[in-house]
């Protein structure tokens, strides 16, 4: 549902940004304490990482450098902890280890000399697997322009609570729009879902290799993405911005998901004059 | 000491006057040109104290002892007409009064009101006449009573060139607009930048933003009443217009010379509004556009009865591609009938239909969706006016509303991805009780006091829920149809007296409770079609506030000048925002999606106005603060309400150069609106989120502008007047801020910026008016 309230902003606010000027402001920001940030994911991809990092000031360049002293493992429930290993500056922290469906996931941070406690905890279940059925390219109008457009399907399982996060690569490189669905209004389909990037000029060009990765997320992990695509991007007409519905206890920011994973790949409308690196 | 001594003789005379006997004199006052009665008109007698204004039937009565009088009648825009009056028994007198007549060599512009009266008890209110609505720039020369009555004091812009209004920190919902009594519920048209009000028809505007009289209730903050033209009993009149955005076409006349009469009113936007201004050609494939009609007519049975029947229907439109559509608009009725039952009892009885829905079309390829959801009102109001003696008029009645929210019936063809999804249709029955006293109560003193009683009912059939403080479900109840959810009974105090210092000046107090039943949840910036309406439930309780307000007023240099000046403190009760990622249009268990807290608001009002003379105007001036605090939101610490503005400022100048040239000019400041600006960023998923901290603890930029315009009259014949309108909106092309995001820097991915996104700069505009007569 939200894609089509989005769709309904994006109309409303493409006919004003007709007659609207932009400029770059300078604005009084209040600098607030560094805060904690964990983003954990484990999949049945054999995925099992977590990334450590704090929030950098508003005016400062982006932080990059993690957090790599910290104490990190998964649990899965009945079982005991992986301890997770840092590999980089970046705070990243892995396992060789692989979720599986069904199952609970704790996750524990330990952050020696954070101020209060510097412990954080979530837990995340992997929802049932769902497949990507088919992946392909649409060719279409959208805000004047013709435009190629990632379609995919998949058959949304009789039961409901199901959600769906999406991410589209292009030769290899993430883009960065959110795609969530729920199965409220799509419960027990074969749902052709358009993955539509509200962008003026977005298009994908012929000869670019797509990718779609689908994830089975569960409802908290759901909520997250949710709330901050309408209000943590900095991009939003929303009247309230403010921090996502996390799932981490402690006072971090981010997110813990355990979700499963497919994925599929296209090369758009590709013919002679595509030339792909060999493999 | 004097005065007190003074005061007490006074009121020995009354005592004494009492026991005389006495008379009433009654009727109704009309404009001899068009018929149309005429609303808060002064009936005077000459050397007197005493006085009553007509009411918004054009009724008046007024009880004095029995004597030869010299009665005044006088009224805005007309010349005022003497009567000598014997009363020896009650006297039944109705008046017409003809048009004022424009002293050619010297133009004397009487704009102002009379609303404000110096004696009268009533407080917070605002009446614009539609000669001042006309003159003031507007943006692409589109007359707006809901962006005039912007440029008074306590009422704020909900954005640039918007019509949407706050009033005395009360949100946007929270005012009550009344076409003809009937309730608009979204009452603009292309996202706020036009109201729905075509002012060609419209007769008069009244803004009440604290002391909110008993027959009015159901909204917090303010009430909005206003009243279309009956039509022309006497002629017929045609009269239109041309602007850059719309045309109007306006016909009226009698159907039965001085019985009936009719107003057929219509208005409707070019194809595209802003996309022809668009550089981006592909734009240009997209429709948006907006119609309104008003339509009355009005019937009068014998010197006792009238009836009137008015309507509205107004209809907005968006596509885009052919694949993406939404269209929303309101519809109301108003069915009157006005019964004189003596020279002292006037009754009104009322049935009010209002609608308002919204329509989304999604059709492309790949899938096809279609959201529809309605809010309807079935409303019987009925009221009295008992004009009970020299020192008492009493104004009681009932209303009773049946409301019914559709909050989203979602459908798809077959072959779709979705699944038909309806949410549960809510009924309630909203029922009120009210009694208001006007009491002369010394001639230094008048007292109004009163009360509403209402009643709102939620009703069945549906499944209401409990839920605990994290917004999970509890239990489900259900409910068959027509049975009881929940009954709030509230009594609403309205209490104010005036103590009058002399003849041009008083001081006056005021107090009222007003409840709301009906919220709409709204998390865009400027409103939108789409925001919800959600009556009250088992959860959701009565929005409450209590506005006390003190005011000083003042007229000098012989009535030319008035001054008034009113300081307020409000406190709310009850008060929604959404949950951190709310989502409200699958979830029919609304209440787990929403927060609950309290508001405050005060201010203090500065107001001038020259009446009379060539040059005419205005200067106002708001301070004030309004605050929210709601818990699960900005760790239950007060914050800045959104529309919170420290400094408001409004100078209104409106000059008569000569017969042919009129110009005006408004300039307004306002402090920026409390916003919420990131205090840090961090990356989640390879993309820059930002980390937020304090809600509305930041400003944007102050808001000031400056519009321009001139109207050339071109035409004026005994049966023909036609006229240029030019206006300059945004004159020095201020960047006001629209919103402010944030990005990264493209050339440094690094670096983040701030970036403002500002609407209307030089906007101008012409329009030619015509009117046969």
């Amino acid at each position: 549902m939200s894609p089509i309230l989005k769709l309904t902003c994006i109309v409303i606010s493409a006919s004003l940004i007709a007659v609207s000027c932009e400029r770059v402001i300078s604005v009084d920001i209040k600098d607030a304490p560094l805060q904690y940030v964990v983003e954990g994911v484990i999949t049945d991809d054999s995925i099992c990482r977590v990334r450590v990092s704090q929030t950098s000031n508003f005016h400062d360049s982006l932080n990059l450098v993690g957090i790599n002293n910290a104490l990190v493992t998964i649990t899965e429930e009945g079982r005991s902890p992986i301890v997770l290993i840092s590999a980089s500056e970046r705070g990243i922290y892995r396992a060789r280890f692989t979720g599986r469906p069904g199952r609970t996931y704790h996750l524990r941070v330990e952050v020696p000399g954070a101020a209060n406690a510097g412990v954080f905890t979530a837990t995340s279940t992997m929802p049932k697997k769902v497949w990507l059925d088919s992946l392909y390219i649409t060719q279409r109008v959208f805000l004047g322009r013709t435009r190629n457009i990632a379609t995919i399907r998949f058959k949304d399982p009789p039961e409901r609570g199901n959600a769906y996060r999406f991410i589209q690569y292009v030769d290899g490189k993430a883009e960065t729009t959110i795609f969530i669905a729920k199965d409220d209004l799509i419960n027990g389909h074969s749902v052709t879902d358009e993955l539509l990037i509200f962008n003026d000029a977005y298009t994908l060009n012929k000869c670019d290799q797509v990718r779609v990765e689908m994830q089975c997320i569960d409802q908290p992990n759901y909520l997250f993405w949710y709330s901050l695509n309408q209000g943590s991007l900095g991009s939003s007409q929303s009247a309230s911005p403010g921090n996502p519905a996390s799932n981490i206890k402690g006072g971090a920011l981010g997110y813990f998901s355990a979700h499963a994973v497919s994925a599929l790949n296209i090369a758009v409308f590709p013919d002679s004059t595509c030339s792909y690196p060999a493999d | 000491m004097r005065r007190l001594i003074f005061s007490l003789l006074l009121i020995l005379l009354f005592s004494v006057g009492y026991a005389q006997q006495k008379f009433t004199l009654s009727g109704t006052v009309r404009s001899q040109r068009t018929g149309e009665t005429v609303i808060n008109a002064s009936i005077k007698p000459v050397n007197s104290t005493e006085g009553m204004s007509s009411n918004e039937y054009g009724f008046y009565s007024i009880t004095l002892p029995a004597g030869e009088y010299i009665i005044e009648y006088s009224a805005v825009g007309f010349e005022t007409v003497a009567e000598n009056v014997t009363l020896d028994q009650d006297v039944s007198k109705n008046i017409v009064l003809p048009d004022e007549i424009k002293n050619l060599d010297n133009v004397t512009v009487s704009a102002s009101g009379k609303g404000r009266t110096i004696t009268g008890t009533q407080m917070g209110v605002e009446r614009l006449s539609i000669t001042e609505v006309k003159t003031i720039p507007m943006l692409l020369g589109e007359r707006d009573i809901l962006k005039a009555i912007q440029l008074l004091p306590g009422i704020k812009p909900a954005g640039d060139g918007n019509s949407g209004f706050y009033v005395r920190g009360g949100s946007a919902d929270q005012n009550l607009i009344l076409l003809d009594e009937a309730q608009v519920y979204n009452a603009s048209h292309l996202m706020g930048f036009f109201s729905t009000f075509n002012s060609d028809a419209i007769k008069d505007i009244t803004v009440y933003k604290g002391g909110m009289p008993a027959q009015y209730g159901g909204r917090l903050s303010s009430v909005l009443d206003v009243k279309m033209n009956e039509g022309n009993n006497q002629n017929y009149e045609l009269s239109g217009g041309i602007g850059l955005i719309s045309a109007k076409l306006n016909l009226e006349g009698p159907i039965q010379k001085n019985r009936s009469s009719f107003l057929l009113s219509g208005r409707r936007t070019y194809a595209d509004v802003f996309v022809p201004l668009a550089k981006d050609t592909a734009l240009r494939n997209n429709k948006l556009y907006f119609y309104d009609y008003n339509a009355k007519f009005n019937y009068k049975m014998g010197e006792k009865d009238n009836i009137y029947v008015s309507g509205y229907f107004g209809r907005d439109y968006l596509k885009l591609d052919q694949q993406f559509g939404i269209n929303w608009g309101n519809i109301t009725g108003t069915l009157r009938w006005n019964h004189i039952f003596n020279s002292r009892l006037f009754s009104n009885t009322s049935f009010i239909y209002s609608d308002f829905d919204y329509n989304i079309n999604i059709n492309n390829p790949n899938n096809d969706l279609d959201i529809y959801s309605k809010i309807r009102d079935l409303n019987l109001k009925q009221e009295f006016q008992w004009y009970a003696g020299s020192r008492h008029s009493l104004r009681f009645g009932l209303n009773s509303i049946y409301h019914k929210i559709r909050p989203g019936d979602v459908t798809s063809s077959g072959n779709a991805s979705f699944n038909n999804f309806y949410l549960q249709d809510r009924y309630s029955w909203e029922n009120a009780l009210f009694v208001t006293d006007t009491w002369k109560a010394a001639p230094w003193l008048n007292v109004t006091y009163g009360a509403r009683l209402t009643s709102f009912a939620v009703l069945g059939a549906g499944d209401f829920y409990e839920i605990d403080a994290d917004g999970n479900i509890t239990d489900t109840l259900t409910y068959k149809k027509g049975e009881i959810v929940k009954n709030y009974l509230n009594l609403e105090p309205r209490l104010a007296a005036s103590f009058i210092i002399n003849q041009t000046s008083s001081f006056k107090t005021s107090y009222v409770r007003n409840v709301q039943n009906l919220h709409l949840m709204s998390n865009s910036t400027t409103g939108a079609p789409t925001d919800k309406w959600l009556a009250s439930t088992n959860i959701i309780k009565p929005e409450i506030a209590d506005l006390f307000s003190v005011g000083w007023y003042k007229n000098f240099a012989e009535n030319r000048y008035e001054f008034s000046t009113e300081a307020y403190y409000k406190k709310m009760y009850n008060q929604i925002d959404y949950r951190t990622g709310a989502d409200v249009f699958t979830n029919d268990a609304i209440e787990s999606q929403i927060l609950f807290g309290i508001g405050r608001a005060y201010g203090w009002e500065l107001f001038l106005k020259k009446k009379t003379g060539k040059a005419t105007g205005w200067i106002s001036y708001t301070l004030s603060k309004t605050e929210r605090k709601i818990n699960g939101i900005n760790d239950g610490a007060w914050y800045n309400a959104r529309q919170d503005r420290i400094h408001d400022v409004a100078i209104v100048v409106n000059y008569q150069l000569n017969r042919k040239w009129n110009l005006a000019a408004n300039w307004i400041y306002y402090t920026g609106d409390a916003v919420t600006y990131p205090a840090g960023k961090y990356i989640i998923d390879n993309q820059v989120v930002f980390y937020y901290t304090k809600r509305n603890a930041d400003r944007m930029p102050a808001y000031h502008r400056l519009d321009l315009g001139a109207t050339w009259l071109l035409k004026n014949k005994k049966n023909f007047t036609s006229e240029l309108a030019f206006s300059l909106f945004n004159a020095y092309g201020r960047e006001n801020p629209y919103i402010i995001t944030f990005r990264q820097n493209k050339d440094e991915p690094m670096r983040t910026e701030a970036v403002k996104t500002s609407l209307f700069r030089f906007v101008p505009s012409i329009s030619y008016n015509f009117k046969f007569k």
